[in-house]
């Protein structure tokens, strides 16, 4: 179900909020939910139930066999069973069809006499997200970190909670489970305003920006290979720059529509984002850009391998090898395919070089604040030119580089100080690249002026909301529903991160 | 209440010559504190106290009052008065 459809919005939402609330002190509340968050998930296919129950149930047993446990191998080993099963799980749905493929190209160029079949799995949407979510559990009851749940149905409903489960955030057992599991306040008129325009921004981001970032995307692709063999110079820097905006406002929509949603049961979501595009350098992005997800490898992957490690090698060299391995598996996590796999090792070489020569620093101490502007230009394109690799196919990245790099030849043919003329003829001349250039200028404004607010209180735009006198607020609110009637895009799409 | 060492550990890793650190302070309050640094000071902080952390230990230490704590703790298990 789309958090952005008519159905959810006027129906499934009013009538789970409204039983919730009617049954909220009760046990049929949390029962409510749960239903809820079956219905939701089970939308489209009911068997996407069956991955999704065999993880909620297998790692709610094996909890409660880990505090039975004698000793600690045993407990121990109740643990790899749980991260076995879990990413077994994983791995089955997400890369038994990649792998399969790639040793039946690979027998088939080594004429090897292997018939390998391809495997053809659909993948359960969100399967990344909770099977993340479930393994924080068993981790923390192995690491002592908290008791394990006794309650199934209150466990359900951590596993499942509908706002989080199909695209996160992916949320950590201590922060959940004391809200899911408790009974909880009725939603307050303060909170209520709070959750509608979290949701309302999400609408906006998503249908009215991420959407038309999208289309921009589409008709970009069209004039790459193999639609087309000709390098047109600029649709590159279009493309990059287009998707930059859809990935970020598509996902970031959805953590806001999330976290709002959530907020009519009162329970409060971690945040995702924070200004990412405002980061100066790799760690500063990954500490703003999906941070369930990278905080998640820090903890439990990252930081064990550093300490299963240690003092094996030089110190910084072993943290590189760590980060590198962390790195990539971001990439894999987001899915299967080479250039998932070349866009974390892309992210990970980037902190390499950062750790050797920090630029944003060098040019912050000599600069100042233009230095940490100009921090942030460099590093935001970087992180674009990662985003080549994750959107674009093997065929087409070549163009597309090859495209963004004639850009400067493109631009020493506008000669902005010989007057009006001269600049109406490079239009007509580039006209095409003129006209894209135009409607990523149209999206790309409201976007950053939203990012900039919320980069100066170090917040996100929706959580601004409380700080906004009324008459902002009913501005701001006009502003955005305005857009989204005359601007939405038509042809709505599913949001990116229900693949993953 | 942060110690003397423990702060001149973090302060000489993080090469600044001074900073306010307190029990409440959190790492990305602290400049250049990241990940990266948060493991090197782990592993100065295992050096120069003669302790072994786990993982289970460090992750979600949730400010510098609770790095103590577990600073603490580790060296009074090593020298049980």
């Amino acid at each position: 179900l789309q958090f952005h459809s008519f159905i959810y919005l006027f129906a499934f939402l009013p009538i789970a909020f409204g039983l919730y609330s009617i049954f909220r002190r009760s046990i049929v509340g949390k029962i409510v939910i749960l239903i809820a968050s079956y219905i939701f998930y089970a939308w489209v296919h009911v068997w996407y139930l069956i991955p999704l129950l065999c993880t909620s149930l297998l790692d709610y047993a094996i909890g409660l066999r880990m505090e039975a446990a004698p000793n600690e191998v045993t407990r121990r080993r109740w643990l790899v069973f749980s991260l076995t099963a879990n990413l077994g799980l994983l791995a089955a749905f997400k890369y038994a069809g990649w792998v399969s493929q790639l040793l039946h190209e690979g027998a088939m160029r080594l004429g090897l006499p292997l018939a390998v079949p391809i495997v053809s799995v659909p993948l359960p949407p969100g399967i990344s997200f909770y099977t993340f979510q479930s393994m924080t559990y068993t981790i923390g009851v192995y690491w002592m970190q908290h008791p394990p749940a006794k309650n199934l149905l209150d466990y359900l409903n951590f596993v499942t909670f509908f706002p989080q489960l199909v695209a996160g955030p992916i949320q950590r057992f201590r922060n959940l489970w004391p809200q899911i599991s408790a009974t909880r306040e009725r939603l307050s008129s303060h909170e209520a305003s709070a959750a509608l325009f979290l949701i309302l921004w999400g609408m906006f981001q998503k249908t009215v920006l991420a959407d038309n970032f999208g289309g921009l995307v589409e008709f970009t692709t069209r004039t790459f290979p193999p639609q087309s063999n000709v390098v047109v110079p600029g649709m590159g820097l279009i493309f990059m720059y287009a998707f930059a905006g859809q990935i970020y406002c598509d996902f970031s929509a959805y953590t806001n529509i999330a976290r709002g949603t959530a907020k009519f049961f009162n329970i409060e979501l971690t945040r995702n984002f924070l200004t990412p595009y405002f980061a100066t350098n790799p760690s500063d992005f990954w500490s703003r850009w999906h941070i369930s997800l990278s905080s998640w490898l820090r903890d439990y992957l990252f930081t064990p391998l550093n300490m299963a490690w240690r003092g094996r090698r030089g110190q910084t060299y072993q943290i590189m090898i760590s980060l590198f391995i962390t790195m990539l598996a971001i990439g894999l996590w987001h899915g299967a395919g080479l250039f998932f796999i070349i866009w974390g090792a892309y992210h990970g070489f980037l902190y390499v070089v950062y750790q050797l020569f920090p630029l944003d620093r060098f040019l912050t101490r000599h600069l100042g604040r233009l230095g940490k502007a100009l921090s942030i230009v460099i590093f935001f394109h970087l992180v674009c030119i990662g985003w080549i690799f994750f959107r674009s196919s093997p065929q087409q990245a070549g163009t597309i580089v090859e495209s963004v790099l004639r850009v400067p030849a493109m631009l020493s043919s506008l000669h902005l100080l010989a007057g009006g003329n001269a600049i109406w003829d490079w239009i007509t001349r580039n006209w095409v690249f003129s006209v894209l250039l135009w409607g990523l200028c149209i999206y790309a404004t409201p976007l950053l002026i939203a990012e900039a607010l919320a980069y100066r209180v170090q917040a996100e735009f929706g959580d601004l909301w409380t700080k906004m006198p009324t008459w902002v607020r009913i501005v701001v609110i006009l502003l955005l529903i305005y857009g989204i009637v005359f601007f939405a895009y038509r042809q709505g799409n599913e949001f990116i991160y229900f693949a993953f | 209440m942060i110690s003397e060492r423990l702060k001149g550990v973090i302060l000489r890793c993080l090469k600044l010559d001074d900073f306010d650190i307190r029990d409440e302070t959190i790492a990305p309050q602290v400049p250049g504190w990241d990940s990266l640094a948060h493991m090197m000071i782990l592993a100065e902080i295992e050096t120069e106290y003669g302790i072994r952390f786990r993982a289970a230990d460090v992750v979600g230490l949730p400010n510098m009052g609770a790095l103590q704590a577990l600073v603490d703790k580790k060296v009074q298990a090593k020298h049980p008065a």
